[in-house]
């Protein structure tokens, strides 16, 4: 403390402090200005106190105090020297003052009564100012808009947040005691406006404008908590249980002895807090409800003084719809019990805590922020036995803890399987891969497969190219070879050679029989020898049926020799006399027959249906 | 069920971004080379067909050469031991003394013409007409159709054009009949 080496004098003079302290005319109350370093060495006149304000409820004064009537002043100072110049000169100003030296005891004295002002140093042992403050807002929160703190860090951050969340008047030390009076009278001056104003509203006074709930407190202005050391070794088996409820407390205590605990029972808050200062302990049993310091209170309180324990909780409640007492037991990572609840439930809920307590440190964030820890272990027992009667609560939990209650039913499957999710997550990336890459290959092989065509058919239109030139060339010389070979053949033939000769024989070879020819002729009909017609006059000694004969005979030889088509005809035939000289064998008859003879075969007749059935 | 609905919206939405996805890749990448691959084989068919056209048809000019070849062979044994003077000079003789071997010995070879023959190089037609009177001997027109007949037997190079035969000719010395004759004979310069 800046003041640690001054000496109280009964000549306390008022420059051998200095202020630093809002001025009134700030528009920001609280708000911390410019530190002065100077030391104001010449003598400040006292500065004159604000008007009386209005009498103030007449105050539970405690038995053997003897100020009775006047204004009650709490001063918390863990600093001897500065408390008692603080104390010298507000009695002499006319205040009664409490002096305390610790936030534990301040809350004893806030307990016992009432205060005008309330002066707050923010660093104290145990319990600082805000955890003070808290606990004061939680027990009289009445107190919160008298207080008026005293630091000496100017640089402490979480200290200013807090003082400026709260805002109430601050003093910088060192402060002049002047000052330490303006502060006063401007804290009551306000005060008297607020409840003036809420008089001619008819509405209760409410809290000091600007000041806000401790729910809003956030992280930074906290003060850093200490570092925890583990003492667990030395307060195995001990068990501190807070609860008011003497019956309950006694179920409880006589259970946990015969298993083998020791238990150090606290009826309140207060108590508890001694019990943690004095001793170490492996459990702490805290119920959310008690007189004087809440089960949260008593939490922060511990935060601040033993860290190590907060790990160590186990809070009871036997209000499931106190959304509020939910939210800090999920904030404080602490396990919970829901009353009524069967007694191995607690075992079990003390033999998870120590479980987890002994994780593998990371596993489990102990001290983070309220986001990252876990879900409160709530353990009721509505299938079990009630332990206490007069401890009845709703059959039914409350809306807040069914959600937290059963947390597997109300979110996914994947969120409570992240190794599911996991394994999905890479399935569906392996998925997308492969069917990448099967397009990627399916492009691929369409791609070579059309390059393949392209090149294919690029060869072959050179090959083409080529091969036509080569067969325009060839073509070129091979029309003269095909009318050479045509005509070629038809003289060199055999057949075509002799066909003439050959068909003369043969009809020689007919008309032996009784027939004499008058006249035959041969006349070539188409262009390229493939056409002929035969004209044959004979006379036949015989019937007609002989001449008939005769023409059968000429056209199956003649279409033996041409290898043709060949159609025969008579064009005349008559009954004549026999020549003379002839003898009479019956019948002569003349005749002429003609024949079409064609070197090209016929077309084949198309095969009728009936043929082909 | 949430986690089972937000595995089937996944797996609903990597469908459709699959699908959506392939059917993008499918029409703008694979579709046009499957296309042009398609018109490819078309074409590429076409030109092979026409190589293989090409192919038969240069086979059969090929064996068209070598039937010409033996042609040319055929012709050339045709032609053997003919005299290399023209053939006005040596065919009417050739053709009577023919016919007179066979028992037609007043016949009259008349040379027609020669005309080229320009599918067979150095080749010509000769055309003839043969005479053939009435005469004692000749009693029958089989007779002299043998005789005629004779003539394609004799020399090959020789065929028969037109026949006219008469077997009843009133007056004396008319025709019996007359032939009509062509030779493909290798030409001679006059």
């Amino acid at each position: 403390m800046a003041l640690a080496k001054m000496k109280p004098s009964p000549n306390r003079s008022h420059q051998a402090m200095l202020l630093e302290y809002p001025s009134p005319s700030s528009p920001v109350a609280g708000e911390w200005l410019p530190s002065s370093d100077r030391l104001e060495k010449e003598t400040v006149p006292p500065a004159p106190l604000v008007p009386a304000p209005p009498a103030p409820p007449p105050l539970a004064t405690p038995k053997g105090e003897k100020e009775a009537g006047a204004k009650r002043v709490l001063l918390l100072e863990d600093d001897a020297s500065f408390r008692e110049i603080m104390k010298e000169f507000l009695t002499e100003t006319g205040y009664a003052v409490r002096e305390v030296k610790s936030g534990i005891e301040g809350i004893k004295e806030v307990i016992a009564g009432d205060f005008a002002v309330v002066l707050c140093d923010m660093q104290m042992p145990g319990l600082p100012g805000d955890l003070f403050y808290r606990a004061v807002e939680r027990t009289r929160p009445e107190l919160c808009e008298r207080f008026i703190f005293m630091t000496g860090h100017r640089g402490n951050t979480p200290a200013n947040d807090f003082i400026k969340a709260a805002s109430g008047h601050a003093l910088l030390k060192p402060f002049h005691l002047d000052k330490l009076l303006e502060a006063i009278g401007e804290m009551e001056r306000q005060r008297h406006m607020r409840q003036e104003a809420s008089r001619a509203n008819g509405t209760p006074a409410g809290p000091a404008p600007g000041r806000q709930s401790p729910d809003s407190w956030t992280a930074s202005a906290r003060p850093p908590a200490a570092k925890a050391q583990d003492g667990v070794s030395a307060g195995a088996k001990r068990v501190l249980l807070l609860e008011d409820d003497a019956s309950f407390r006694e179920v409880i205590k006589e259970f946990l002895t015969e298993t083998g605990y020791t238990v150090r029972e606290a009826q309140s808050g207060m108590e508890g807090i001694q019990e943690v200062l004095a001793g170490e302990f492996a459990v702490v049993l805290c119920d959310m409800q008690m007189p004087g310091l809440a089960g949260d209170l008593f939490y922060r309180a511990v935060e601040r003084a033993r860290p190590q324990l907060c790990e160590r909780f186990i809070f009871m409640t036997g209000h499931r719809g106190d959304a509020r007492a939910n939210d800090f037991i999920r904030a404080a990572s602490g396990h919970a019990l829901l009353k009524p609840f069967h007694l191995d439930k607690l075992l079990e809920a003390i033999g998870e805590m120590e479980r987890q307590r002994n994780l593998a440190p990371g596993t489990f964030p102990q001290r983070g922020p309220a986001a990252l820890r876990p879900v409160p272990k709530w353990v009721s027992s509505s299938d079990a036995q009630p332990v206490t009667a007069n401890r009845n609560a709703p059959s039914e939990p409350p809306a807040a803890m069914a959600t937290e209650q059963r947390p597997a039913e109300n979110s996914s499957a994947g969120e409570n399987h992240p190794r599911l999710r996991l394994w999905m997550n890479a399935a569906t990336v392996l998925a997308t891969v492969a069917v990448m890459a099967l397009a990627y290959a399916w492009y691929r092989h369409v791609e070579d497969r059309s390059g393949a065509v392209s090149h294919e058919l690029n060869e072959a239109q050179t090959l083409w190219t080529v091969a036509s030139e080569s067969l325009e060339k060839a073509r070129a010389a091979g029309a003269p070879v095909a009318k050479f070979t045509e005509r070629a053949g038809q003289v060199t033939n055999e057949s075509t050679r002799r066909r003439w000769s050959s068909a003369l024989q043969r009809i020689v070879d007919c008309t032996s029989a009784g027939i004499q020819l008058q006249d035959i002729r041969v006349r070539q009909v188409g262009d390229d020898g493939d056409a002929w017609s035969l004209r044959i006059a004979a006379r036949c000694a015989g019937t007609r049926l002989d001449a008939d004969t005769f023409r059968c005979k000429i056209q199956q030889e003649l279409q033996t020799i041409f290898d043709g088509p060949v159609k025969t005809r008579f064009e005349e035939m008559e009954e004549v006399p026999g020549a003379a000289g002839e003898p009479a064998r019956g019948a002569t008859v003349a005749f002429t027959m003609v024949a079409a003879i064609s070197t090209q075969p016929l077309r084949p007749r198309p095969m009728l249906r009936e043929e082909m059935e | 069920m949430k986690f089972a609905h937000a595995l089937m919206l996944r797996t609903v939405l990597i469908g459709a971004v699959g699908l959506v996805g392939t059917n993008t890749l499918y029409q703008h990448w694979i579709q046009p080379l499957e296309t042009r691959q398609a018109e490819g084989a078309r074409e590429l068919a076409d030109v092979r067909e026409r190589l293989e056209s090409a192919r038969r048809e240069m086979v059969e000019i090929k064996k068209r050469e070598q039937t010409a070849t033996a042609l040319r062979q055929a012709l050339k044994s045709l032609h053997e031991n003919l005299p290399e003077a023209a053939a006005s000079h040596w065919l009417p003789t050739r053709l009577k003394m023919t016919l007179s071997r066979f028992g037609v010995a007043q016949a009259t070879v008349q040379w027609d013409k020669a005309v080229d023959e320009p599918a067979i190089p150095d080749c010509e037609r000769a055309y003839c007409r043969v005479t053939i009177p009435r005469e004692a001997g000749l009693r029958k027109v089989a007779d002299a159709l043998l005789a005629v007949a004779q003539i394609e037997q004799q020399d090959h190079f020789v065929s028969i054009q037109e026949l006219s035969f008469h077997l009843d000719t009133p007056e004396a010395g008319g025709t019996t009949g007359s032939v009509n004759l062509a030779a493909v004979v290798p030409k001679r310069n006059q």
